[in-house]
C-alpha cells in the first residue's frame, strides 16, 4: 500500500477543495472539514501500521525512479510526525465547535486549516529537497492567512512579522537549496545522502549550514526566533494550538531529517553548534515565560524553551540522541497543544488569557485543574507523565556523552518550566477569583456561573490529557518503536550509540 | 473519610505478616519499560518494610485523624484523595528496586506535598510555602535525577540490588564524586538539610494531619531513606562520609537553635524535625556498621514520637485556635487525653528510660564512639540533644501544666475521640518498644541488615544495653531542663540577634524567587523588543556571522575551486548578460536611494525585468516570460492599489541610521556570492539528473520542451504545491483586500 | 557565472537594506527583491549561466542538444518565481492595510501585536499601560 504515503498531503487537500467549495454552506463545510481530519487520522494510523510492519514505505510520483523524480518516503519518523499531525489537527478541530475562544467562523478559515495541514503533511513524507521547500511555503501562507483571519490590527500587525521573518527564512532555504544543488546535482535525500557518505564531500557539506539556518528560523532556535512570541499570541485559541502544537516542530523534524539522517556525515563541529544553540534556546524561551503574565504569551515562549530541548538532542548527533528527539517531540506536540487548548479553556470561564484577572478556577472547575495539572506536569517533566520518558532519555544520552553543560542546562530549564507552570496554577487555579473589572469586562465574564458548549473543548482536552497519560504510563511500545525507526537513519550508521552501561 | 484507614491498614497487616515471617527479601519484578531499562520490581528488606510500616502505620492514624480535624471543611474529599495518592507513592517509593521507579514516586510526593501544603490556598501566604517547598523538592530532585541517571550510566543497570551488589567494579569511575553530589543534593533537598532546610518550617502552614504525615512521619525521611539506600555502597568513601556528617552535624545544630526562635509550636516542632533529620543524615555518614543500627531506631523512635505531638498541636489549635505558645498554657485539666499524649509522646522525645527514644539515644551514642566521631559534631550534638529535650518539655509540660501568666482561653474542650485516639496510641508504641526493646528489635535489626547486608544485627537492643551512656543522658537532660526554663529569655536574646541575610538561606531563595522575574525581564526586554528592524538586524546578523565563519573555514581548507571564469566563454559574448546584470544593479541602488514610494516600485520592477533578461539571455525564455508577466502584473497591481489609496507621495522615511544597515546588507550580499562561487565550483556535481531528463523528456514522456516537461510531468508534484501556494494566497489576501476596498470606498 | 552571482549579490544586498528599513512599503519591497536574489543563485546552481539554447528538443532530435541549459533548475526557479509573487502579492496588500487602518507606516511604531511594556517594567495588562 505505498499510495498510502501519499495521503498526508492528498487528504488534507482535498478537504481543502471540498471546504472551499462549500463556502456557502457552513454546516457542510464543518461536517466535511471534521470528516476529512478523521479520515486523515485513520490514513496516518494505517501508514504507520504499515510502517511498522514493512518498514519505510515510499512511492516515486509518475513512476521515475529515485533520483529523477520526485519520491515520497514514510520512515519511522516520517510516520510518527504524520500521526501526531493528524491527532493534532483532529483534536484542535474538535476544539473549534466549541465556545471556548474559536477562530472568527470565516469562509476561508476551514480551507487554510486544511491546506496547512497538507503542507505540513507534505514536508514530513517528502523525500526532495526542493519539494520541501514547496510546502514550507505552502504551508507559511496557510499560516499567514490564518493569522490574518481576524482581521485586527494587531492581528494584522503579527502577520506582518511573522511574513517578513519567515519569508527571510524560505528565502534563505532556497538558497541553500541552490548551493547544495550546484555542489552535488542533486535533490533526492537517497542520492544526497550517498553524496553526503562519500570523500569528497568534505569541501562542500558546509553548505548544509544554509538550509541548516533556515530551518532554525522556522523552528525558532535563539537567536533567530524573534517571529514567534511577536505574532503567536494573537491567535484564537484552538489556531494558536495547533501552530504551537505543529509549525515550529516542522522545522524541527527538517533539522532532524538532514542532520541525523541525509546529512548524517556532517562534521562534528555542526552539531556541536546545534547543541551549543540549544542551550541559549531553552534558557532564554523559559525565561521569556516566567517574565510574561499573558497566558498565551507564557506558552508561546515555552514553545521556544522545548525547541531548544529537540535542537539539544539533534545536536549529540546520535542514533539514541536521535530517539530521544522524537520522543520528546511527540510528547511535546501533546502536552503544548492541549495547555493552549486548556488556556482557552481558562479564558472563557474568566474573561481573561492575562492571569492577574484569572482565578478560583481550582475550586469551581476541579475537572479542568487535573487536565491542567497533567498537562503542566507532563511538560516539567514529572513522572510518570510522557515529559518524564522524553526527559530521561536526553537527560541519559547526554550524560553518557558526558555534556555536563547541556545537561545542567536541560535540567535548569526543567526548573524554570516548573516555575511558570506553577505561576499559572497558582494564579489561575488557587488564587482567589479577583474582582471584576467592570471597564474591562468581556462577554465571557459570566461563564463561570453558566458553562455552556464546551463539551468539545472538554473531549479534546480530554483525549490529549489521555494521551500524555498513557504515553506516561506505557511508554515502551512507543520507545522500542522509536529506537527500531532511528535505526533506520542515517546516523545509525555514523554515529550509533555507546550502548547503555557499556554493553553493546 | 475516616473509613479509608482501612486502606493502609491492610498494607500495615501484610507488612507485618512478612515482617514476621522473616527469611530472604522478598525480591519480584515485572518489565516496565526495557528500552530504557525500567522494570517495575519491589525489593521487601528490612528498611522497605520500617517504612511501609511506618508509612501505613501512621497513614492509618492519619486518616483517622483527618476524619475529626477536617470535619466540616470543604474540600476534604480532595485532601483524603490526595494523601492516598501521596501514601500510594511514599510506598512504591520505598519498596521499589529501580532507582528510576524510586525517583518517580519520589517527584509525586513532592508534587502531592504541594498540593497538600497548599491546602488554604486561597491565602497568599499557603500558596507561598507550597509552592516553596515545591520548588525546593523538586530543584533537588532534578539533581536527582541527574545523579540516578549518571549511576545507572556508570553501573549499567538502575537496580538499586544489582547497583549495590556490583559497586565495587563501578564505583572507582571519575564521575562518581559527581554523581553523588548529585544524589546528595536530592536528598537533602526533600530531607531538608542544609542549606535546603528552610522550606520545611514553612510548609507548616499545611493542615496539621499532613504536616504530621508528610513532615514529621513519612516524606521527610525519603532523603535519609535513600542515602541509607546507598550507603552500602559508598560507605568509607571520604566525600560521602564527610559530606554526610558536616551537613547532618551542621544541619542539627543550627535547626536545633532556630526553634528557640519560634513562637508557633508547629514551626518549633518543625525545627526540630529538621534537626532530627539532621542528626540522622549524620548517623549515615558514619563509618562502621552500628550506625545503621542507630539510623533505624532513630527514624522508628522519631515517628513515633514527632507524629503525636504534631496531632497534639493540631488538637491544641483545633480546640484553642491559636498555636502559639505565649497563649497556651495549663490546658491540661480541659483536654487530659491530649495532655496525656503530648506526656508520652515527650518522654520518648527526650530520650527518659523507658521509652523508645532512649534505646535510640543510646545506639546513637554507640554508633559515635565507634565512629570515631570528630569533636565539634559531638559538642554539637549534646546541644542538640539539650534543646531537644527543652522542645519537649515546651510541647508536653509547658502547654498542659505550666501556669504562667498566659491566657487560658476559656471555652477550650477536649476533642473527639478520632483525634484524640491517633496520637496516643502511637505515642504509646513508642514507650512500649521502650518498655519491651525486644519487639523492636526484629524490626530495626532487619532495616540494619538491609543497610549494611554483611553484618549480623540479631539483638539490636543488646548492642545498646552493653554500654549504658548514663552521663550522657543525665548532661543532656540537665542543660534541657535549665534551657527549658530559660526559655523565653533565650528566645528574646535570641530575637534581638539578626542574623546578616546573606547567611539566610530563605532569604536566598527570595532572591532566586525575585531574581527569576528580574532576569526574564532584562533577557526578554533584550531580545523581544516589539520593533521589526531589530528582529530583521538580529537574524540577518546571525546569518552573516555563520556565513563568515563558513567562508573563513572553507578559505581554510586547501584546494577549493572558486568558480571565476565566466564559463570559458569571452566576456564580449555575453554582453546582453553584462548589461542585463548592470540595469539590474542600477534598479537595485535605485531602489535603496529613492524616496518616492512610486519610483521604488518602479525600480524594484527595473529589477525584477532585468533579472528576466538575464533569463532570457541564459537560456531559458520560459522563465523570462514568466518573470515578465510577474513583474507587470506586479506594478500594476500595486499600482492601482497605491492609486486607490491616494497615497502615492509616501512621506521620508522615518530617520534611521544607515550605516549599520549597509554593512550588514552588503556583509551579507558578498558573503552568499562568495559560498555561491564556491559552490559552483565544487568538482562534486553529479550532471546524471539533468542529464536523465534530457534524455528520456522526449522518449518517455513525449515532450520537447523540457522545462515544460519537468513542471507537468517529472516534477509534477513541486507544481501541485505550487498551484496550492496560489489558491492560497488568494484565500489568505481575500479579506484583506475586501477591507482595503471597504475603507478605501469610505469618504475620509 | 560571475556576473550573475554578482547580480545575485547585489539584489540580495539592495533588499536586505531595503528589508531593515523601518518604512512598511520599503519593507516588504526588499522581501521581494531578497525573492528575486534567490531565484538567480538557483537558477545559476544549474551551472548552465553561460549556455545560450534554451532546453528544449529539437524537432526530428530525441534528446536535447549538448549546449542546451540544465533544465532543471529552469523548472526550480519557475515555481519560486510563482510563489514569490504570491508572497509579494499578500505582503503588499497586507502593509496597504495595515497602513490604512494605523495611519502609520513605521514598521518600528506599529507595535500592536507587542505592546510597550507598563511604566514598572511588568508587561502590560490588556487595554492598559
Amino acid at each position: 500500500m505505498s499510495s498510502l504515503v501519499l495521503t498526508p498531503v492528498l487528504v488534507p487537500l482535498g478537504t481543502a477543495l471540498l471546504t472551499a467549495a462549500l463556502v456557502g454552506q457552513p454546516r457542510a463545510q464543518r461536517l466535511t472539514a471534521l470528516l476529512g481530519t478523521g479520515a486523515l487520522l485513520g490514513c496516518a494510523g494505517a501508514l504507520l501500521r504499515e510502517v511498522q510492519r514493512m518498514g519505510p514505505v515510499r512511492t516515486h510520483l509518475g513512476a521515475w525512479p529515485a533520483p529523477f523524480g520526485i519520491e515520497l518516503v514514510a520512515d519511522g519518523l516520517g510516520a510518527a510526525m504524520v500521526l501526531l499531525m493528524a491527532i493534532v489537527g483532529a483534536v484542535t478541530l474538535l476544539f473549534q465547535q466549541s465556545c471556548a475562544d474559536p477562530a472568527p467562523a470565516r469562509p476561508g478559515l476551514l480551507p487554510l486549516f486544511s491546506v496547512l495541514l497538507a503542507g505540513v503533511g507534505g514536508t514530513f513524507v517528502t523525500g526532495d529537497l526542493f519539494n520541501l521547500y514547496v510546502w514550507f511555503e505552502v504551508l507559511l501562507l496557510a499560516a499567514l492567512g490564518l493569522l490574518a483571519l481576524g482581521g485586527q490590527v494587531r492581528q494584522l500587525d503579527a502577520t506582518l512579522k511573522y511574513f517578513v521573518l519567515n519569508t527571510l527564512g524560505t528565502l534563505l532555504l532556497l538558497v541553500g537549496i541552490g548551493y547544495l544543488y550546484a555542489a552535488t546535482g542533486h535533490l533526492n535525500f537517497g542520492a544526497l545522502r550517498e553524496a553526503a557518505g562519500r570523500g569528497e564531500a568534505a569541501s562542500w557539506l558546509p553548505f548544509l549550514v544554509v538550509p541548516l539556518l533556515a530551518f532554525l528560523v522556522k523552528a525558532g532556535a535563539f537567536p533567530l526566533f524573534a517571529w514567534l512570541p511577536a505574532s503567536y499570541h494573537t491567535l484564537p485559541g484552538p489556531l494558536l494550538a495547533l501552530f504551537a502544537g505543529l509549525l515550529t516542530k516542522v522545522g524541527v523534524y527538517a533539522i532532524l531529517r538532514t542532520l541525523s539522517d541525509v546529512f548524517a556525515a556532517s562534521p562534528r563541529v555542526i552539531y556541536e553548534c546545534v547543541g551549543w544553540l540549544a542551550v541559549p534556546t531553552m534558557i532564554v524561551g523559559a525565561l521569556g515565560a516566567a517574565y510574561h503574565w499573558d497566558l498565551r504569551r507564557i506558552l508561546a515562549f515555552h514553545v521556544i524553551s522545548q525547541i531548544g530541548y529537540l535542537l539539544l538532542g539533534v545536536g549529540l548527533g546520535t542514533m539514541a540522541g536521535a530517539s530521544a528527539t522524537v520522543f520528546y517531540l511527540g510528547h511535546n506536540v501533546l502536552a503544548k497543544t492541549n495547555l493552549v487548548l486548556i488556556a482557552a479553556i481558562v479564558f472563557r470561564l474568566g474573561g481573561s488569557y492575562d492571569l492577574r484577572r484569572c482565578g478560583g478556577l481550582y475550586k469551581a472547575r476541579p475537572l479542568l485543574a487535573v487536565m491542567f495539572l497533567i498537562s503542566a506536569f507532563a511538560m516539567v517533566g514529572a513522572p510518570p507523565l510522557s515529559g518524564f520518558w522524553a526527559k530521561l532519555m536526553l537527560i541519559r544520552e547526554t550524560l553518557l556523552l558526558e555534556r555536563g553543560v547541556w545537561a545542567a542546562a536541560a535540567l535548569t530549564t526543567g526548573f524554570l518550566t516548573l516555575y511558570s507552570m506553577s505561576k499559572i496554577w497558582l494564579e489561575a487555579f488557587w488564587k482567589e477569583r479577583p474582582p471584576r473589572d467592570e471597564s474591562h469586562g468581556s462577554e465571557a465574564g459570566h461563564a463561570l456561573e453558566r458553562p455552556e458548549g464546551l463539551g468539545c473543548a472538554y473531549a479534546a482536552v480530554g483525549i490529549l490529557a489521555g494521551l500524555t497519560v498513557a504515553l506516561g504510563l506505557f511508554p515502551e511500545p512507543v520507545v522500542s518503536f522509536l529506537d527500531r525507526s532511528a535505526g533506520q537513519l542515517g546516523v545509525a550508521r555514523v554515529h550509533p550509540s555507546p550502548g547503555f552501561g557499556g554493553a553493546p | 473519610m475516616g473509613w479509608l484507614a482501612l486502606v493502609p491498614l491492610t498494607s500495615f497487616f501484610a507488612a507485618f505478616a512478612l515482617l514476621l515471617r522473616g527469611g530472604p527479601p522478598l525480591s519480584v519484578s515485572v518489565p516496565w519499560v526495557p528500552s530504557l531499562g525500567v522494570d517495575l520490581g519491589v525489593h521487601l528488606d528490612g528498611l522497605a518494610l520500617l517504612m511501609v510500616l511506618l508509612i501505613t502505620g501512621v497513614g492509618a492514624c492519619v486518616f483517622v485523624y483527618a476524619a475529626g480535624y477536617m470535619q466540616g471543611e470543604s474540600g476534604r474529599r480532595r485532601l483524603a484523595l490526595v494523601l492516598l495518592l501521596f501514601m500510594t507513592a511514599m510506598l512504591g517509593c520505598v519498596t521499589a528496586d529501580n532507582l528510576l521507579v524510586v525517583f518517580a514516586c519520589w517527584e509525586i510526593t513532592s508534587i502531592t506535598s504541594f498540593l497538600l501544603v497548599g491546602f488554604h490556598h486561597e491565602e497568599e501566604s499557603s500558596r507561598k510555602s507550597a509552592l516553596q517547598a515545591l520548588l525546593v523538592t523538586t530543584g533537588g530532585g532534578l539533581a536527582l535525577l541527574a545523579g540516578v541517571v549518571l549511576l545507572g550510566n556508570m553501573a549499567g543497570t538502575y537496580s538499586i540490588q544489582e547497583l549495590l551488589r556490583t559497586a565495587p567494579a563501578w564505583r572507582e569511575q571519575p564521575l562518581r564524586d559527581v554523581a553523588l553530589l548529585c544524589v546528595i543534593v536530592g536528598a537533602f533537598s526533600k530531607s531538608a538539610q542544609l542549606p535546603f532546610h528552610f522550606w520545611l518550617p514553612n510548609a507548616m502552614a499545611a493542615p496539621t494531619p499532613v504536616s504530621a504525615y508528610l513532615h514529621s512521619a513519612t516524606m521527610v525521611k525519603l532523603g535519609v531513606y535513600l542515602l541509607a539506600r546507598m550507603d552500602a555502597a559508598f560507605d568509607g568513601t571520604p566525600f560521602w562520609g564527610f559530606t554526610l556528617m558536616s551537613c547532618g552535624g551542621l544541619t542539627s545544630a543550627w535547626a536545633v537553635l532556630q526553634t528557640l526562635r519560634e513562637r508557633d509550636l508547629k514551626r518549633i516542632l518543625a525545627w526540630s524535625t529538621v534537626s532530627a533529620l539532621g542528626t540522622m543524615v549524620m548517623l549515615i555518614g558514619l563509618p562502621g556498621d552500628d550506625s545503621a543500627l542507630a539510623v533505624a531506631a532513630f527514624v522508628l523512635a522519631h515517628a513515633l514520637y514527632k507524629a503525636p505531638l504534631f496531632f497534639v498541636a493540631g488538637n491544641v489549635d483545633h480546640s484553642t485556635g491559636t498555636r502559639n505558645i505565649d497563649h497556651l498554657a495549663g490546658l491540661a485539666p480541659r483536654m487530659p487525653w491530649t495532655a496525656a499524649a503530648a506526656l508520652l509522646a515527650a518522654a520518648s522525645m527526650s530520650g527518659f528510660p523507658m521509652s523508645f527514644g532512649y534505646l535510640a539515644k543510646e545506639l546513637t551514642n554507640v554508633a559515635k564512639k565507634e565512629g570515631g566521631l570528630y569533636t565539634w559534631i559531638g559538642h554539637s550534638s549534646v546541644l542538640a540533644s539539650a534543646i531537644t529535650v527543652a522542645v519537649a518539655a515546651i510541647a508536653a509540660i509547658r502547654i498542659f501544666w505550666h501556669r504562667g501568666g498566659a491566657v487560658v482561653p476559656g471555652h477550650v474542650h477536649e476533642v473527639g475521640w478520632s483525634m484524640r485516639l491517633p496520637p496516643l496510641l502511637i505515642a504509646s508504641v513508642g514507650i512500649l518498644f521502650g518498655v519491651r526493646p525486644r519487639l523492636a528489635d526484629p524490626l530495626i535489626g532487619a532495616a540494619a541488615e538491609a543497610m549494611h547486608p554483611l553484618y549480623d544485627f540479631a539483638a539490636a537492643s543488646a548492642t545498646a544495653r552493653a554500654e549504658p551512656g548514663w552521663t550522657a543522658l543525665l548532661v543532656a537532660l540537665t542543660l534541657g531542663v535549665g534551657v527549658f526554663l530559660a526559655w523565653d529569655r533565650l528566645h528574646d536574646a535570641l530575637g534581638k540577634v539578626e542574623l546578616p541575610s546573606v547567611l539566610r538561606l530563605a532569604d536566598w531563595y527570595e532572591r532566586l524567587l525575585r531574581g527569576i522575574p528580574a532576569a526574564a525581564r532584562g533577557v526578554t526586554g533584550l531580545l523581544q523588543r516589539g520593533a521589526l528592524t531589530g528582529y530583521v538586524t538580529s537574524l540577518v546578523g546571525f546569518v552573516v556571522v555563520v556565513l563568515g565563519a563558513v567562508t573563513w573555514a572553507l578559505l581554510g581548507q586547501r584546494g577549493v575551486a572558486v568558480e571565476v571564469s565566466p564559463g570559458g566563454a569571452p566576456w564580449g559574448k555575453d554582453l546582453g548578460v553584462l548589461g542585463a546584470a548592470v540595469v539590474l544593479s542600477v534598479g537595485a541602488v535605485a531602489a535603496c536611494l529613492v524616496r518616492d514610494s512610486f519610483v521604488l516600485l518602479l525600480s524594484s520592477g527595473l529589477v525584477g525585468m532585468a533579472c528576466a533578461l538575464l533569463f532570457l539571455f541564459l537560456g531559458a525564455p520560459d522563465l523570462a516570460f514568466t518573470q515578465f508577466g510577474v513583474e507587470v502584473a506586479f506594478v500594476v497591481v500595486v499600482a492601482s492599489t497605491l492609486l486607490r489609496l491616494r497615497r502615492m507621495d509616501a512621506r521620508p522615511s522615518a530617520p534611521q541610521r544607515r550605516l549599520p544597515r549597509i554593512v550588514l546588507s552588503t556583509s551579507l550580499g558578498v558573503l552568499v556570492t562568495a559560498l555561491l562561487l564556491v559552490a559552483l565550483g565544487a568538482p562534486t556535481f553529479d550532471p546524471e539528473v539533468a542529464a536523465f531528463f534530457a534524455e528520456h523528456s522526449v522518449e518517455d514522456a513525449h515532450g520537447r520542451n523540457v522545462v515544460n516537461v519537468l513542471l507537468v510531468d517529472f516534477r509534477a508534484f513541486d507544481t501541485l504545491g505550487e498551484i496550492v501556494v496560489v489558491l492560497v494566497s488568494f484565500l489568505a489576501t481575500l479579506p484583506l483586500f475586501q477591507a482595503l476596498r471597504v475603507r478605501g470606498g469610505e469618504p475620509s | 557565472m560571475l556576473v550573475v552571482a554578482c547580480a545575485v549579490g547585489v539584489s540580495l544586498t539592495a533588499g536586505v537594506y531595503l528589508t531593515s528599513s523601518r518604512d512598511l512599503l520599503r519593507c516588504v519591497i526588499g522581501i521581494s527583491l531578497i525573492g528575486v536574489s534567490a531565484n538567480l543563485a538557483m537558477f545559476a546552481a544549474g551551472r548552465s549561466t553561460t549556455a545560450s539554447a534554451p532546453p528544449v528538443v529539437l524537432e526530428g532530435a530525441r534528446q536535447l542538444p549538448v549546449d542546451a541549459a540544465n533544465p532543471l533548475p529552469q523548472a526550480l526557479v519557475l515555481t519560486a518565481i510563482v510563489i514569490s509573487f504570491a508572497l509579494t502579492c499578500f505582503s503588499l496588500v497586507l502593509a496597504l492595510v495595515l497602513q490604512q487602518r494605523t495611519g502609520i507606516s513605521d514598521a518600528d511604531a506599529l507595535r500592536r501585536s507587542e505592546p510597550p511594556p507598563c511604566p514598572d517594567g511588568k508587561p502590560p495588562l490588556e487595554g492598559e499601560c
